[in-house]
């Protein structure tokens, strides 16, 4: 082996400058020589070592780097400088920014919306609580390799005063008055403002929250988190995006910081990405409208009306859904009979509002389980173009050409999406031997602004499931009305040989819609 | 002192692995998928996947080995969605170099690097600095960093080998002589 030729080679390849025979050539080289193999490593290893270096001092780039300064930040330096004269010396000196930590970045589902004017709604209540220097709001609990932007240096037992926090590396457990408690993963840049809250810069931190602590907050500059259940751990990376885990237990978490604007609730296992503010398009002011969890009461065959709690009808009376702690739960039996293999509930709501807009539509299925009688049952989520028909169709509209879109989710494969009947051609998450079992967080997201339209007209769709993008920008055309719903089916219909199923239910829950709209002022919400 | 308490499951002692170790893992995925773009979304899949099969997995076995087959899993899977000048290596050469031990004893050295790159970078001249932290820093491909700096970019491409070697040379002189290990 030529080690001059090969050094160079991996150095164009990590460089991403490969020719196409030159790309050839290093990978017979690789497959061919255990020593090349081994230099490769040696010059990716340093390569890997600086690109994590790199990231951590992004921030300190960023910050050097004149832009405009964001809304957020101008009133929470307002908010500081005011805690700063409150704390007198107490508050550490500014410094190096965070990074991001990977660790944290496990966010799999994402929620976009944010407002690119957003406000800062804890002025008051943090400088309110800065004014309490002598005891702090919390303490080191434990520290393990912990190095601190100088002058700070803080020892297990120490108080912690509300301002900045620059850990460099290292892991810290602050625990606060409220009872919560917060690990750092340094790099991180954070802000401490009072007992049950802090402002996350930069970098991830891990809150466990006990139940007197609950409604401890983690603000990002792109949203926050509060924490209705036990721990959760969020991320924060050099580009403002957010990055939430749940751990276990509960979390809202918002989008820009307006109180207008109503959460997403998330449970264990799920993750969300909330972005900048500086990635929304700066000509539109985004504002979302949140309609979340099924708390209505069902309602009639009639349409209900537009301000009305979340409804649904059930097309088939025969196999009602019900609402049990707030889910949707829609019955899988043995009933069915051949010619008509699909339970339909339709959510009976005023979605005009989708029309024109951007919007995007959060759930958590959760279908029986591999293995049960009724685990082969799919559970699909249709979006019609118009209003629902006075009888059941007798083929399942999942299938059929009247629905507009329709995506599936089942055990065997994690989802699959057909837009006029027709199956969109996309990648699986999981193989079948991978035993993919729910609960599974879908996204939808609908464009159907000027922006989304492609060269030949029409809305685009684009799927995430558990946080994995499974379908990009899929043309379909979005009716004037569009209808949201339900069904439950066999993935296939050969009507001569439906099976007998045991009993059984597909759990729908976390439903939200998030609509942009221009002026949110003009929009009311609707929801619980 | 031990900040992290013992996991009392399977799934929370591989997840708190897996952060224990994310500056590794994240470094074979960079290394091993040059869209950079998809970095996040492999290392997260790849967090999935092991949580995933979490009781699979056997304390007596290296963490890093185990996880970096499901991280080349994403990556191959994540391939499909890249242009095609930045897909990864093929299916074949990501193998090999996942069986070579030397993946796993390079980049478990990775805390240990961090902790000194800051001195090792700035013991490189000053055209060299600058060109690393253009790279990295920056996030700058060296046709960029030339065309900033007015060199060619077989000129750049040359720098940035030769200040890895030295920085390499710099990491592993610093952590023999403070015979530090992880």
């Amino acid at each position: 082996m030529n080690q001059l030729h090969a050094r160079e080679l991996i150095d164009r390849y990590l460089a991403g400058d490969l020719a196409e025979e030159e790309r050839g050539e290093l990978e017979r080289l690789l497959l061919g020589s255990r020593e090349a193999r081994v230099l490769f490593w040696q010059v990716c290893g340093t390569h890997a070592a600086l690109v994590e270096w790199g990231r951590a001092h992004w921030g300190v780039v960023a910050a050097q780097a004149p832009r405009p300064q964001r809304t957020v930040e101008r009133l929470y330096d307002r908010m500081m400088a005011a805690g700063r004269k409150l704390v007198g010396d107490r508050t550490l000196a500014l410094g190096l920014a965070g990074s991001v930590a990977a660790a944290m970045l496990v966010a799999l589902a994402l929620w976009a919306w944010s407002s690119s004017t957003p406000i800062v709604p804890i002025a008051a209540s943090a400088v309110a609580t800065l004014d309490q220097p002598s005891t702090g709001v919390a303490r080191v609990a434990d520290s393990s390799d912990a190095v601190w932007e100088k002058p700070l240096s803080l020892a297990v037992g120490d108080p912690v005063f509300a301002g900045p926090l620059r850990l460099l590396r290292g892991i810290v457990q602050l625990r606060f008055a409220s009872g919560a408690t917060v690990t750092l993963n340094g790099p991180v840049d954070v802000e401490i403002v009072n007992k049950d809250r802090i402002f996350l810069r930069s970098g991830s931190v891990t809150p466990f929250v006990p139940p007197q602590a609950h409604g401890f907050t983690v603000v990002s500059p792109s949203g926050e988190v509060v924490d209705l259940g036990t721990e959760f751990s969020v991320g924060v990376d050099a580009d403002g995006q957010t990055s939430v885990y749940v751990i276990d237990g509960e979390v809202d978490v918002a989008s820009g910081h307006s109180r207008r604007s109503k959460p997403l609730r998330m449970t264990q296992g799920f993750a969300a990405k909330l972005l900048s503010p500086a990635q929304t398009a700066p000509s539109v002011v985004e504002e979302p409208i949140v309609i979340d969890h099924f708390a209505g009461e069902q309602a009639s065959r009639s349409v209900a009306a537009a301000a009305a709690p979340l409804r649904w009808i059930d097309l088939d009376p025969t196999k009602p859904a019900r609402i049990i702690d707030g889910s949707l739960v829609i019955p899988i039996d043995n009933r069915h009979s051949p010619d008509d293999p699909t339970v339909r509930i339709l959510i009976d709501h005023d979605f005009s509002r989708l029309v024109g807009r951007r919007s995007s539509i959060a759930f958590k299925a959760i279908l029986p389980p591999i293995g049960s009688a009724s685990f082969r049952r799919w559970l699909a989520f249709v979006i019609d173009s118009d209003s629902p028909p006075a009888a059941p169709p007798r083929v399942p509209v999942a299938y059929s050409s009247d629905a507009a879109a329709a995506v599936m989710v089942s055990p065997e494969w994690q989802a699959s999406l057909r837009i006029r009947g027709k199956t969109v051609n996309m990648p699986r998450i999981f193989q079948r031997d991978e035993e993919a079992v729910g609960p599974y967080q879908v996204l939808v997201t609908i464009d159907d602004s000027p922006e989304g339209h492609l060269r030949d007209g029409g809305a685009t769709l684009s799927l995430m499931v558990n946080g994995g993008e499974v379908v990009s920008r899929q043309r379909f055309d979005l009716g004037a009305s569009p209808r949201l719903g339900f069904h439950t089916f066999l993935p296939t219909i050969p009507r001569e040989n439906v099976p007998t199923l045991g009993e059984g239910a597909a759990l729908v829950n976390d439903f939200s819609v998030s609509v942009a709209v221009e002026n949110a002022a003009d929009e009311t919400v609707a929801g619980p | 002192m031990t900040l992290l308490t013992p996991p009392d499951d399977s799934l929370r002692r591989v997840q708190q692995l897996f952060i224990e170790h994310s500056a590794q893992i994240r470094g074979f995925v960079s290394v091993l998928m040059p869209d950079s773009s998809l970095v996040d979304d492999v290392v997260q899949e790849t967090f999935m996947a092991v949580s995933t099969r979490a009781a699979d997995y056997d304390p007596a076995r290296s963490f890093l080995a185990w996880t970096f087959g499901f991280a080349r899993n994403k990556i191959m899977e994540a391939s499909r969605k890249t242009r095609r000048s930045a897909r990864p290596l093929a299916d074949e050469v990501l193998e090999a170099l996942l069986c070579t031990d030397a993946a796993e004893a390079d980049l478990s050295l990775t805390p240990l690097r961090l902790r000194y790159l800051d001195a090792c970078v700035g013991e490189l001249a000053p055209q060299a600095r600058r060109i690393v932290e253009y790279c990295y820093q920056r996030a700058m491909k060296p046709a960029e960093v030339a065309t900033v700096i007015g060199w060619t970019p077989a000129s750049v491409h040359v720098a940035l080998s030769r200040a890895r070697a030295a920085i390499r040379l710099c990491l592993d002189a610093k952590i023999t002589a403070t015979g530090e290990s992880l």
